[in-house]
């Protein structure tokens, strides 16, 4: 069950951070290590979480034995844009170069926070364990990056979202 | 890897071929963990224990950052760095810096007094790379494009270091800062790119014209760092790395005006980020930089024993060498007269920075000594404040540095081509 809706996920969270060849084997060897780890500890509260910490860690001890960097993936990153680009229609050209700048205005965060929830679709929960962070803080951050993304697209969002409730 | 990963891959047993998530792929998943032998489930099993302890050790190192205490932040993140946790190495730099920033006065400008803080100015230069974003479904890592970090400093005089009213004016000062920014629109970063860019000409204008008599002093550092900025900064095409920084320093008091204007200009052509400098990695270094600058040129500093100071220092350094953020800096730990003195090189734009750090055994009379800078491509005699060392690649020979401290009368001597020597 928990294989079936996370191993998308993680194959998604792999493909953007590692080689094509290197993934189904960091893949392989994070359930592995997860499974281990779990059926050791049946009653672990955040699986999830603890799958994605392990991958993590995958990740970066495989660069770092291929001496590579790893990618940034949470700064400029086009395919955020993309993704977050998915209700604006292609032609609208200016909207993406406004998204593309008010990305440029975010904290390194924000922009890490977005990247795991729109692209990776990581869960709230395993992000913040990602992050060390609570998941209510985790929570907050992404709502008020979304806030800012809005807020530096004033224009387009005015004419095609629905208006935003009054802030207390 | 583990070493059965070969003969699963000939069995066909590895689920990498299955789609994510199939039936299939669970079933090779299961396949390929009961044919993993006693040591192999030891070691995955030490690796999700390795990974859970790394993001706990991670997670209490962000709290202890939130609540300001650096040194056990650093602890914790050193414990989540070494168990692989991607981010905690970041997090290190920015305990470090914090950590130095607190040895030091260092407080925002209010009502016109000096004020301390780094930009760094992401985006606004379109290089066309925008346009991939609609081409082809390839992922393609850009790099960040980050403008060059400037740093601006000057510092508080001492008598004004503490009380409730500066309090109340950082406060206040923060409040209309954080204001300022929120304030800050799109149209409103266009106009001040542009502003930029023909301000960015005229100031290369006016360093063309001021650059040939470099006269060894204060402003002619500025000069001469302000040209080397403009230059790499109106190549709009340029790509910055992080570490390449530009130190500016603004000592308000001791410049003369025309100066003061130069350096204004050229700081109007940068806007504050909303962060402060210290989370952000590239700018680390400049911090570092114009922070030791900053204890010496102010001529006060904080009740920190030199040493301590040249530690924590030289931790810094020595971690951002490991995160081979810059390719040469080093701290030279002097001796003689030269106690106290830091040397950094910033790679990136080629500049060598001698700062010397007094220690309160100089005495008052060497508080108010200007930092000694050596730069690519001067070859300045001392002027009559002892500012300047000949030229690059010098040597500073054994009897001037026994000699005395670092003063008018003190001017080393120079062995062309070689390479600088701290007693």
């Amino acid at each position: 069950m928990l294989h079936r809706e996370l191993d998308k996920k993680l194959d998604r969270f792999l493909v953007r951070r590692l080689p094509p060849n290197d993934q189904a084997d960091v893949r392989q060897e994070t359930w592995q290590s997860f499974y281990l780890a779990w059926t050791g500890n049946p009653e672990h509260p955040n699986p999830t979480g603890l799958l994605f910490q392990i991958a993590s860690c995958r990740v970066a001890d495989h660069h770092r034995k291929a001496e590579r960097t790893p990618p940034a993936v949470d700064i400029d990153d086009p395919a955020l844009v993309r993704a977050l680009m998915t209700e604006v229609p292609q032609d609208r050209v200016d909207a993406r170069q406004d998204l593309e700048r008010a990305l440029g205005g975010l904290t390194a965060q924000q922009r890490r926070v977005l990247v795991l929830r729109h692209i990776d679709e990581v869960p709230v929960a395993a992000i913040a364990g990602l992050m060390g962070l609570g998941v209510d803080n985790t929570k907050r951050i992404l709502k008020l990056a979304m806030r800012d993304l809005r807020d530096s697209m004033t224009g387009y969002y005015q004419a095609t979202a629905r208006p935003r409730r009054e802030q207390k | 890897m583990n070493d059965h990963t070969t003969d699963q891959n000939q069995d066909g047993v590895r689920g990498e071929a299955a789609v994510p998530g199939s039936p299939e792929a669970f079933s090779a998943l299961m396949a390929s963990i009961r044919a993993l032998g006693k040591q192999d489930r030891e070691r995955l099993r030490e690796q999700a224990d390795s990974a859970e302890v790394g993001f706990d050790a991670y997670a209490l190192g962000q709290e202890y950052l939130e609540r300001g205490e650096w040194g056990t932040a650093q602890r914790w993140l050193r414990i989540a760095d070494r168990h692989g946790v991607p981010g905690a190495a970041d997090d290190l730099d920015r305990a470090l810096i914090c950590e130095l920033a607190e040895l030091g006065d260092w407080r925002p400008e209010v009502g016109g007094k000096p004020r301390c803080f780094i930009t760094r100015h992401c985006d606004p230069v379109d290089d066309g790379s925008g346009e991939k974003l609609s081409g082809g479904a390839q992922v393609e890592w850009r790099a960040p494009r980050v403008l060059l970090p400037v740093v601006r400093w000057s510092s508080v005089p001492a008598g004004e270091a503490g009380g409730q009213e500066h309090e109340q004016e950082e406060v206040s000062a923060v409040r209309n800062d954080a204001q300022l920014l929120a304030a800050g629109a799109r149209d409103e970063a266009e106009q001040i790119l542009a502003d930029a860019r023909r301000e960015a000409e005229q100031i290369r204008a006016d360093a063309r014209r001021q650059a040939t008599p470099l006269s060894g002093s204060g402003s002619a550092l500025l000069h001469y760092l302000s040209a080397r900025w403009m230059d790499h900064h109106t190549d709009a095409q340029i790509t910055y790395k992080p570490w390449q920084v530009l130190l500016v320093v603004d000592d308000s008091a001791s410049l003369e005006p025309a100066s003061r204007q130069h350096v204004r200009r050229v700081l109007s052509t940068v806007r504050p980020t909303r962060k402060m400098p210290a989370a952000e990695a590239e700018g680390a270094m400049s911090l570092v930089m114009t922070r030791w600058l900053g204890f010496w040129e102010a001529g006060r500093m904080a009740p920190v024993a030199v040493s301590s100071r040249h530690a924590a220092l030289e931790r810094a350094v020595a971690h951002f060498l490991r995160r081979q953020l810059w390719d040469s800096c080093h701290v030279v730990v002097p001796r003689g007269s030269f106690a106290g003195a830091t040397r950094l090189k910033a790679v990136g734009m080629d500049i060598d920075v001698l700062c010397r750090l007094p220690s309160r055994a100089d005495g008052p009379s060497l508080w108010r000594q200007r930092f000694v800078a050596l730069l690519d491509g001067l070859s300045e005699t001392p002027d009559a404040t002892g500012l300047w060392f000949p030229a690059h690649g010098s040597v500073i020979g054994h009897d001037q540095a026994v000699s005395g401290p670092l003063s008018t009368h003190c001017a080393p001597s120079v062995v062309p081509g070689g390479e600088p020597r701290f007693l």
